[in-house]
């Protein structure tokens, strides 16, 4: 009986430590999809193949290669966005500037993930890759375990998170990014250069998925293949928040984050994400826009 | 003999009482207006009459029967069809196809004689395509009826929307500031319109904001201000009621239409 | 009569001389197999955009009837042709109930849930283990085509069943329903302010597409003999979606179009090995970009063009 509240304590802990570990990197994931959609008005359905892509960057310079992680998720983040820049420049764009219809970017946007989902089986295969740890040890606090390579991804992702967000907020491009999102058109009568935004907002925000990717497979593993579930990830995770907002996007990635790690905690194998699912079907019928409304700033 | 009963009907939006306590009926046979100027509240009342919006407290009473925060499909049904501003229309369809949809309470065959195209579903559809032309007609809109109404200039679209709402066989129609824009020969037509939807027997409400039209057109007149109602009367009352007058001073003239 | 000849053309085509031409082959019988079935589910995600709606559910409602089919013939012993309109049934209602909560949303909204919806049921699929046999699946299930001509059997089942679904869908584009249909496509509240019940309609509309979806995917099964969890998923209901769009949202036939051109011109790739993917997506991204109407908008732009020059 003593040891009853003890062992309690350390569950709560490990299930915090484990939420808290994830959710940094989720954030960027959803900050990536809820950036391109608020300055596009495009869901991207190919942010799980652009986070493949990224982690299979990380894979080949870190894992293979043996470059420094730092270079490597340098280089990730840099080739995905240009796979953004290539995406926006030559598909969305013209679309966009032809058709206002929700239909025709979408349809366009499935289509890109279909092309980087077989681009990713063409170049990497279909085996499952991982990379070695960066860094190895165990911290043990508060009666949890925390893996000094999640500790490590968790304080990158952060770091990360904080620059976008202070980027966003204080910066000249980032309210330049603000102002296209409220309103295209005024931003473009005050000036702003909405055709170069455009394509920066793309281009970053397939950059941060690249980075979630990168840092992601130095715990989890990954394969070509894994995109469309990581798309869901991020679909769910800005349903929840509300898309288009970053305040959203963080709540999306916490709740996602925290939804994981006490199912996987208590319930073995695939039912945790069936509950996640279910959940957000009902938690829509009553906030159909998610936490935090829809318009973004 | 009062149509549309509305009584204590108010509105908040957050912080903002979009309508406050605002009671008012409609008389059957009437040309009621809703005066007020921008953001008095009149949308507001317009959309929880139709069932558009749910009311926090109130009620909205039509033909003795309570209809308060019922849906729109329902609060039609029973008798109360709006219409809506010009630039709200099925893009694609053509004028006719618009009026014909528009039948939809009138049709009674079931839905599988219409997927079978039984002989009652082809009579009826025959009919409603008949009457449909007929409202067009009536309304001078004849000669674009094969038009789709994304190409029809914007005064076409408000009477497009107005035989949409008569093809609905209402009792009461809502009209959403119906003269807004138009220039004093439109007005003029509309007026006639509005009229002589009136003597066919509908009794019409409307909310607006071109003061001349509806010094000319109303029976009786509600002025709003700030959600709330500040008079009622008949256009001469209304004119020289000292609220109404302070309520638009500081805003241009000829909003009061003097 | 004239607009009838090209589809009774199509019809001849497809009944007599397709056919005929590779009856000898199971290979390319179980091509248009796939292609009829395939074509017919697309129907259902086409009846969803007739509404307004971006529908990438349609794997988990095939899903659904695959399993429904093959529940009741293996383990209680119904007979197919009883089965196969029971999993139509229940998938059709597990639709309605579902869209009476999530047709509620709209647009990307709408579109990135359907396609949780059928992730949700792969997930459901896995473990109710109880019915569904988890990840191990239900085999053995008794086929009704039998004999040397069992896959010809299987051709023409499935032909007729895609000419019923189109006849089915093009009678609701033509009469009342289809109206009100149009009329929820174009905008919700201005059909509400006539005095249409918009969420009754719509779910009606979803219930049919289910409808459609549990079919087809009742079918398949039957016709592979086996279903898994992961026999239709997301890459399925985006494949059905895309067959819609490809093929034409404005056209009955634009389903049908899609899934034959599409899934045709995947099986020709095959030559190209691991390549075939690659190739296919990059084909059907470069269609999407010069087609955006669809592949039938094609036709119809040629005919009018031809129509102008005529005049001159």
């Amino acid at each position: 009986m003593g040891l009853a509240p003890t062992y309690l304590g350390s569950v709560m802990s490990q299930i915090i430590v484990n939420g808290l570990m994830l959710s940094a990197t989720y954030a960027l994931i959803a900050l990536g999809i809820t950036l391109i959609f608020a300055i596009m008005n495009v869901m991207n359905f190919a942010h799980g193949q652009m986070y493949v892509l990224g982690g299979f960057m990380v894979y080949y310079t870190y894992g293979v290669w043996h470059w420094p992680f730092a270079l490597s998720l340098l280089v990730a983040a840099l080739v995905v966005a240009a796979v953004g820049l290539i995406l926006e420049r030559f598909f969305f764009r013209s679309v966009l500037r032809r058709s206002r219809r929700e239909e025709s970017t979408m349809l366009l946007a499935v289509g890109t993930a279909l092309l980087l989902d077989s681009l990713a089986l063409a170049l990497f295969g279909e085996k499952q890759r991982g990379v070695p740890d960066v860094v190895s040890g165990v911290y043990h606090l508060a009666g949890a375990y925390i893996p000094a390579r999640r500790l490590l991804i968790f304080a990158i992702a952060a770091v990360l998170t904080t620059a976008f967000i202070v980027f966003i907020n204080y910066t000249r491009p980032g309210r330049a990014l603000r102002a296209i999102a409220q309103d295209r058109e005024t931003a473009a009568l005050q000036g702003v250069d909405v055709t170069r935004y455009s394509a920066l907002g793309f281009g970053l925000g397939a950059a941060l998925s690249g980075l979630a990717g990168g840092l992601l497979i130095s715990t989890d593993a990954i394969n070509s293949g894994a995109g469309n579930l990581i798309s869901i990830k991020a679909f769910i995770m800005i349903m929840i928040g509300g898309a288009g907002v970053v305040s959203g996007a963080i709540a999306g990635a916490l709740v996602l984050a925290f939804s994981e790690a006490i199912g996987y905690y208590f319930i073995p194998g695939s039912l945790p994400y069936l509950l996640i699912l279910t959940g957000l079907i009902v938690f829509l019928l009553f906030r159909p826009q998610g936490i935090m409304g829809r318009r973004w700033g | 003999m009062s149509l549309l009963q509305v009584s204590s009907l108010s509105k908040r939006f957050g912080g903002l009482q979009a309508v406050d306590n605002m009671s008012f009926e409609v008389r059957a046979g009437e040309i009621l207006s809703v005066i007020g100027p921008n953001g008095a509240g009149k949308s507001t009342l317009f959309k929880m009459i139709a069932g558009a919006l749910k009311p926090n407290s109130g009620e909205i009473y039509f033909d003795s029967r309570r209809i308060t925060g019922q849906p729109q499909h329902i609060v039609a049904q029973k008798g109360v069809v709006r219409t809506f501003q010009e630039t709200t229309i099925f893009r694609e369809m053509s004028a006719l196809e618009h009026v014909v949809i528009a039948h939809h309470l009138q049709a009674t065959s079931g839905a599988w004689g219409a997927f079978v195209n039984s002989g009652r579903s082809r009579r009826e559809e025959e009919a409603i395509r008949q009457s449909a032309a007929e409202i067009l007609n009536y309304l001078g809109l004849g000669h674009v009826q094969n038009e789709a109404a994304k190409n029809l200039p914007h005064g076409y679209l408000r009477a497009l929307g107005i035989a949409m709402a008569l093809a609905a066989k209402p009792k009461l129609l809502l009209l959403d500031e119906p003269f807004a824009g138009m220039n004093p020969e439109e007005t003029d037509r509309a007026i006639e319109m509005v009229r002589g939807i009136c003597m066919r027997g509908v009794t019409v409400l409307l909310v607006e904001h071109d003061m001349r039209a509806v010094m000319r057109i109303s029976h009786r007149i509600v002025a709003v201000s700030f959600g709330r109602k500040i008079a009622e009367g008949s256009p001469q009352e209304i004119q020289n009621n000292p609220s109404v007058i302070e309520a638009y001073l500081g805003r241009e003239d000829d909003e009061l239409g003097i | 009569m004239n607009r009838l000849l090209g589809p009774l053309i199509g019809l001849a085509l497809y009944l007599g001389i397709v056919p005929l031409l590779i009856h000898g082959s199971s290979y390319w019988l179980t091509v248009f197999i796939n292609i009829s079935l395939l074509a017919f589910t697309s129907l259902g995600v086409w009846l969803t955009f007739y509404i307004g709606r971006i529908n990438i559910a349609q794997g988990a409602f095939a899903l659904i009837g695959g399993y429904a089919v093959a529940v009741l013939t293996t383990l209680h012993g119904w007979p197919f042709w009883l089965a196969l309109p029971m999993a139509g049934l229940v998938a059709g209602l597990v639709g309605g109930v579902v869209g009476s909560t999530i047709l509620r949303l709209r647009g990307v909204y709408f579109a990135m849930l359907t396609l949780c919806l059928t992730e949700a049921t792969r997930l459901l699929a896995l473990n109710w283990t109880g019915v569904t046999q988890g990840a191990s699946g239900i085999i053995g299930i008794p086929t009704p085509f039998g004999g040397d001509s069992s896959y010809l059997q299987a051709y023409f089942f499935s032909a007729l069943l895609l000419l019923a679904g189109l006849l089915a869908i093009w009678r609701i584009t033509q009469c009342r329903m289809g109206r009100v249909f149009r009329a929820l496509q174009a905008h919700e509240d201005l059909a509400a302010s006539i005095g249409i019940n918009v969420a009754q309609y719509r779910v009606l509309a979803f219930s049919i597409a289910c409808a459609f979806g549990g079919l087809g995917g009742a079918v398949l099964t039957v016709f592979l003999q086996s279903i898994y969890p992961t026999s239709f998923n997301v890459t399925n209901s985006t494949d059905f979606m895309l067959y819609c769009f490809l093929g034409g949202l404005q056209f009955v036939l634009g389903p049908a179009v899609g899934a034959l051109v599409l899934f045709l011109g995947f099986q020709l790739l095959s030559a190209l090995g691991s390549y075939q993917a690659l190739v296919y997506a990059i084909l059907m991204v470069l269609a999407m970009l010069l087609l955006p109407n669809g592949l039938l908008s094609l036709r119809f732009s040629v005919r009018q063009k031809s129509m102008r020059e005529g005049q001159v």
